[in-house]
Formats: structure tokens, sequence, C-alpha cells
């Protein structure tokens, strides 16, 4: 399975920073997410976490300090309360309304019968749907909810709408601004990527570019010439002739 | 569900045994044939073990020959023998049968599950019942089964032993029925009491498979391990089981108190056939040997009426519930289709359509007027929830409008023939689906009808197209390669997922193609190219995408409601919020 492997992969991700992964699919961003939290452990060389090998980590250990959305975020069929619940038992209502603020929910969240207890999902009569793009709303309130000194988003905007993505980008900001908290995202949304203070630009397994957005961007750089694609659907008139 | 709407069991058995029949009427009738063999020969062992014991008890006294005696028992003997191999020719047939009708009855479910109205898979009523379908599915054809012996085998068997005993006393086929009456009544009884617990476990047990996906399914493991919550799910899916096992007690408690009370009404019955005997043997009213055959045979009535009412009615009261519900579903109405066929590409116009979602409180869209030219590529953008999606299903045909009408050309969708609703759109959702097959058959499956007659390089073109790349190690067998991790194949990234779903599409011909979010989980290389691939090959085809590039006019969605339509450069000068939401994506890429 070359296509999803790591190779030489080196990194030092310091407490506090943002760091955006882009590249190509395929290239292993996602695997670099599944072994730094823990998934997997077959792998060679070492990923250490304040010193400490992660393998020689308990499980506990590893999910208290790591707050993950994998791309399939789970759609689980509980009320809202008990889905934010379930990453931190301790959420409050006056939390669980802010959390739902925050991922722009908290309107469908009242309109619905019950609201935070109305089960969701199709399991019983009298629960609600939601649609995809809130189910993975729902995924990272849950995850903001952690309030974990590490968090790892893979793919946190994929379902989302424009609005509603700036608007998550704005609370990883935010998050990241307290300087508590070191983010790490995976995304294909360059504009995303911009803000983070590290882009690791991957390929076949590999670190090919590292370094903030405008650093990037002033070389001919893999980088620039992904922003520039992406960036083309954008221009007006590039469109209308497109 | 109210009693009265509750079908009955003659209705039910009336609608299980044509449907049972018509799996292979030429078995049909050779089973019950054999079966009608089978009560002849049983009756015939008891009339020759009757005759044998009073060749035997004559041979006591002289008046009978020992080569006489001898022939009664080779006679039985050889009846007894024919009897069993019968009996195995019977159960040979029948358990074949059971296995073809099974698969036939789930068939049947499978294509009136296909005929419904897709909106009706978003109802958990819906759900439940086809849940309860499933699992009566089985059991129709144990009906019949039971029915049909009944008729078959039970009957004149028990009709002929009345005689046989109404012979010796008149008073015992009476004693006899008396104590069929109560078991009888009994069993109808549990299966009312069986029919509301699965009623309500259906929903307990639908719980339970979904805390079980949370724990263990592909879709849900990596998150549940990484929050820790397997120890919340487990409590959640025990709890959901002893709900449904306290139930499940408590009807077993009521209905094998009920069971008990007639079974001692039998064991009455049965101590009293046994007194009128005796009583009769000491007045001399009939022989030693009447006295024998005759309790060996109600030894073998009781075996008999055992059998078939509480093993087998007995089971049959406990699913009778799940039959009803699998009968129910098969009555659920199905999507209506019109005779009308369309060749050409034609114009699409709604026309004032709402829709609601079966149990929402609000439309997911609402008023929705809009004409969409032949050939033209619609642009659909709008936030999360503001019905885009919903809007699609309904172009599509998947969904039926509450209010309003959707028109091809100038024919309502609902007037189309079946086979032309849908034959002439494909088709990507945002929650594409990941079958478990092999890469052929996962981009053939959109246009199977297609696959005999196309070749292989058909599918790779599509594939191609779609911009599906998985390399050679992956894909080691070609297209026979089975994508799926469960059953020992090759695995793919989402992305990748996502291109065979989008090839899925371009290989289904087609007029109409929606995209909804097509390239979420595509990068941006890839995504740009997909995008000028599918400019290229959508030719004059109608396409409706649901991103915000490369569209003639671009539909802007709020809550279910049209803001506005028009050229993207119109808006960007017109509408305020098409603009937010298009500098929300693109003031970062200035």
């Amino acid at each position: 399975m070359a296509a999803f492997g790591l190779h030489d992969f080196c990194l030092a991700i310091y407490p506090g920073k943002q760091y955006a992964f882009v590249g190509q699919n395929g290239c292993g961003k996602s695997t670099v997410i599944k072994l730094l939290t823990g998934l997997y452990n077959n792998y060679s060389g070492r990923i250490l976490l304040n010193g400490r090998d992660i393998r020689s980590l308990g499980a506990a250990e590893i999910k208290a300090y790591f707050a993950v959305v994998y791309q399939d975020y789970g759609k689980y069929q509980l009320s809202v309360r008990e889905g934010l619940q379930l990453g931190n038992a301790d959420l409050a209502d006056p939390e669980i309304a802010a959390l739902l603020e925050q991922t722009g929910l908290a309107q469908r969240v009242r309109s619905l019968p019950m609201g935070a207890d109305t089960p969701l999902g199709k399991l019983e009569p009298g629960s609600a749907d939601l649609s995809e793009g809130q189910w993975q709303r729902l995924a990272l309130a849950r995850t903001f909810g952690r309030q974990a000194r590490f968090l790892v988003l893979d793919e946190p905007a994929a379902a989302l709408d424009a609005l509603a993505e700036s608007r998550i980008y704005r609370v990883i900001r935010d998050i990241g601004a307290t300087g508590c908290t070191t983010t790490l995202y995976v995304t294909h949304r360059l504009a995303a990527a911009r803000s983070a203070d590290e882009i690791i630009v991957m390929k076949d397994g590999r670190i090919i570019e590292q370094g903030t957005h405008a650093a990037l961007l002033a070389g001919d750089s893999y980088y620039a010439q992904m922003f520039n694609t992406q960036r083309k659907w954008y221009l007006r008139r590039q469109v209308a002739e497109a | 569900m109210s009693p009265a709407e509750e079908e009955g069991f003659v209705q039910i058995a009336r609608k299980a045994l044509p449907l049972v029949f018509r799996v292979s009427p030429v078995l049909f009738v050779f089973e019950y044939a054999v079966t009608v063999l089978d009560a002849l020969l049983l009756v015939l062992t008891t009339a020759t073990l009757r005759d044998f014991f009073d060749h035997v008890s004559g041979l006591a006294a002289g008046s009978v020959s020992f080569d006489s005696a001898l022939t009664s028992l080779l006679l039985f003997a050889l009846l007894k023998v024919a009897d069993e191999a019968i009996d195995g020719v019977a159960n040979f047939v029948g358990e074949c049968y059971a296995g073809r009708s099974n698969q036939a009855m789930m068939n049947e479910l499978n294509l009136k599950a296909d005929r419904l109205d897709t909106v009706k898979f978003e109802d958990p009523e819906i759900l439940n019942q086809l849940d309860q379908a499933y699992r009566g599915a089985p059991n129709v054809r144990s009906l019949v089964h039971v029915l049909m012996d009944i008729a078959c085998l039970y009957v004149p068997y028990f009709v002929f032993m009345g005689l046989f005993l109404r012979r010796a006393e008149p008073m015992l086929p009476l004693i006899l029925l008396l104590v069929f009456v109560p078991v009888l009544a009994s069993h109808f009884l549990r299966s009312r009491y069986y029919t509301c617990l699965d009623d309500r476990t259906v929903i307990l047990r639908r719980k339970e498979e979904h805390y079980k996906d949370c724990l263990t399914a592909r879709a849900f493991f990596k998150e549940t391990r990484a929050l820790g919550a397997g120890a919340f799910f487990l409590s959640r899916y025990s709890q959901a089981f002893k709900r449904a096992q306290k139930l499940r007690y408590r009807t077993e408690l009521k209905s094998q108190g009920v069971a008990m009370a007639a079974n001692a009404l039998t064991l009455a019955g049965y101590t009293s056939i046994l007194g009128v005997l005796v009583s009769l043997l000491m007045r001399g009213r009939i022989t030693i040997g009447s006295v024998s055959a005759i309790l060996a045979a109600t030894l073998e009535m009781f075996a008999m009426m055992t059998e078939i009412l509480d093993n087998r009615l007995g089971e049959l009261s406990a699913s009778l519930g799940q039959i009803r519900k699998y009968f129910k579903f098969l009555d659920l109405p199905e999507q209506e289709y019109g005779q009308i066929h369309v060749g050409d590409p034609k114009d699409i116009a709604l026309e004032g359509v709402s829709f609601t979602y079966p149990g929402a409180e609000r439309p997911a869209l609402s008023g929705i007027s809009l004409r969409i030219a032949a050939g033209e590529t619609l642009a659909v953008v709008g936030e999360n929830g503001s019905g885009k999606t919903t809007l699609a299903k309904l172009i599509l045909g998947l969904y039926r409008p509450d209010q309003g009408r959707i028109l091809l050309g100038d024919t309502p969708l609902g007037e189309l023939a079946a086979d032309s609703a849908y034959r002439n759109a494909s088709c990507v959702f945002q929650d594409f689906q990941r079958y478990q097959l092999s890469l052929r058959d996962n981009v053939a499956i959109s246009d199977f009808a297609r696959l005999s007659a196309s070749s292989d390089a058909e599918i790779q073109d599509a594939l191609a197209a779609a911009g599906f790349r998985a390399n050679a190690q992956q894909m080691a067998q070609g297209l026979d390669t089975l994508i799926s991790k469960e059953f020992g194949g090759t695995d793919l990234s989402r992305g990748e997922w996502q291109r065979l779903s989008i090839a899925r599409a371009y290989y289904r011909s087609h007029q109409l193609v929606v995209l909804d979010e097509p390239t979420a989980a595509i990068d941006p290389f890839e995504e740009d190219r997909i995008y000028r691939d599918f400019i290229k090959l959508k030719k004059d085809h109608t396409a409706v995408i649901i991103t915000h590039r490369l569209a003639d006019r671009v539909l802007v969605l709020k809550e279910g409601r049209i803001v506005d339509i028009g050229t993207h450069d119109r808006l960007l000068d017109e509408s305020q919020y098409y603009r937010r939401l298009w500098t929300a994506q693109s003031r970062y890429l200035q």
C-alpha cells in the first residue's frame, strides 16, 4: 500500500502553534494524523511527545492529550447534548450553548422540538436528522469542547459551506491565539491553510516544502502552483471564460 | 397500531399461501402429496398395531395361529418403515422448499423496498417496519407449511383417530376435543403477546445495532476510540439490550403462564382418557389389545399434538407479528409512475415546489419556481441545510414534492414511466456509497444493463475521466480487484472513493447529471482537472452542480427558499448574500 505510506518523515511540532498539512490525495497527510494519535503502531522511527515515545504512552494518556476529528466523522445517533458530552462529560449548558454558537449550529438546534435533547438520526420517532454539513459541525463542536492541548483536524470543513468554513477557521485561529493549544489540520482548501503558522506541503509520503504562506508563495514552489490553481476559480473573468 | 387495522390470521394466510405456492408449484404439490401419504401411513400403522395386539392376545388365548400373528407383526413393521421413509422424503423436500421460498420472500421484500418512495427511508416508523418485515420473511413459509401440514397431515390423522376412538367409546373423542380447544386458544393469546413485544423491542433492536456500529463499524471506531467513548456505547448497548431483555422476560413469563394453564388441561384430559379406558376394561367392554392400541395411539396423538401445537404453532405465534409486518410492508403504497417515455433532452421546470421531510416541523424547501434549460449548467449555492441536496433529489425524481410540480418538458415527473424516470439522470451524492465490490462492478453498478454490452475500455474511460489513478500495486487484479477491506480486498482513500463515485456517474448514460459537492475530498490539481473534464464530457447534457463553480447560472438558496438566480457576475454585483458567500472563500485566495 505504497500510496498510503510515509518515508523519512521528520517534523518538529512546537506547542501553541498552528500547522496546516497540504498536498495531493494519497500523499500521506491522513497517515501522519493516524500515527500521531496512536491509531497505528506498526511504523519504524519514533514519535516523541514532550520527549516521550508515544508508543510508551497509555491509550488514556494519548486520548487526554489529543482531540481529533477524522475525515469520516462519526454520525452518532444521540442527542446533541450527548453527542457533545461524548468528548467531555463535564460540559454544562452554557458551554454547550457556546460550542453550538461557535460552530453555527445554535439556530438549527433551537429549531428542534426538544432542543439539544432531541435525538438525532433515524432511530426513533421524534428524532431529527442533520445535513452532512451539520453533522460535521457537531463533530467539530465535540472536538472543540474537549479543550485538549493538541487539536487535530482532518479536512475539518469538507462538508461545510463557505460561510461555515470561514467561521470554523476563525474559531481555530481564536483557539490558536490563546497560545495554549497546538493545532494541526489537513486541508485541500488552501485558503484555509494560509493562516497557519507553518504550512507543510507533502508529496508521496515526504515533506517537500515547509514554511509560512508568504514564504512559500514567494518562490516557484509546488505550493504556489497549487494555490494558483485553486485561486483562479475565484477570479471573476476566468470563471466566465471557463 | 390499533387492533382494528391489524390483519387477521385468515387474511395473512390468504396472502401467504399463493406467495409460497408460486415459488415452485410442482414441488409444492409434490411435498404435500407426500404429506398426505404420510398421514395415510400413520393411520394404517395405528390400525395394524391394534390388529397386532389383538393377534397377540388371541395367540395367548390359543384362538389365533402363530403365523397370522407373525404376518400382522411384519405388516406393522413394513408400514412403520415405509412411514419413516416417507417422513424423511417429506422433510427433505420441505427443507429444500424452505430455502428456496425464504430466498423468494426476501427477494419480494427487497423489490418492494426498491419500489417505495425514496423519502420513506427518512421515516423511523418505516425503518422499524422494514426491520420487522425482514425478520418476518423467513417465517412466511413456516406459516404456510404449518397450515398445509395441518390440512394434509394432522386433520386427516386426528379425524381418523377420532373415529377409531369413537368405535371403542363415544366419549373419548369428545374428551380429546376438550383438550384441543384450550391449547389452541392459548396459542392465539400468546401470539398477541409476542406481536406486542416485537412492536416494543424493534426500536431497541435498531438502537443495539447502532451502538454496536459506534463501537466497531469502520465509520465510527477511530473517533470512538480517540474519544475513549467505548465504555459509553457499551453501556448504551447493554442498556438497550437489558431493556429489550426485560420486555422479553415479562412476555415470556406471561406466555408461559398461559401455556402452563393450557398444559394442565391437557394433562387432565389425558388422565380422563386413562380413567375411561380402565373403567371400560374393568367392565369388559373392550379387549386388552384395544386398550394397548388405544393407549399407544393416544400417546402418539399427544406427541403429535404437542408437536403441532406447542412446537410448530408455538414458534409461529411468536413470529406472527413479524409476518403481519411483512405483509403490511408489502402493502405500503408505492412510488407511482405514469406511462410516458421521454427521449430528447428537455427543459426542467419547477413550479411552486415545496417539500417537507416526514416528521420534520418545517419544510426543507418552499415555493421553489425555476426553469433549467436543456443543456444548461446550473450551480446551486447556499449554506449547509439550505436545501441544496433536497433540491437535487427532487430534480432527480427521488423525492416527490408535497406542493407544486416538476416538469420534464411538458411532462410532470410523476407521469413518467418507471424505467424512464431516472433513466436519463446520473448523479454523485455528497455521501456517495462505498460498495464492497470489484472495481468493475463499482463503476458499472450505475448502469448495470450496459455492462454485458460494454467493454472494459468504457469502464477504464469513465475511471480516467474521473481522475481515478490508484496505482498498479493496489489494483493488482485490474478491474477485478475487490475494493473492500472487510472482505479482504484492497482499500481506497476517501479521495479515491470520491473519484470512483464520479466515474460511476460518467459511466451511466445520461442527459442530466447532478453533482452534489463532488470534490470535497479531492486536492486542488485534481479538482481543477475533474471540472475541466466535466465540461468537456458534459457536451449538451443538462447539469446541476452543488458548488460554486463553472455554471451558466447560479441559484442561491437560503433556508429552503430561492434568494436569487442569475449569472455569477450579476449576482456578485447585485446580491449581497451571494457576495458574502463568495468572498468568504475568495478573499483568502487573493
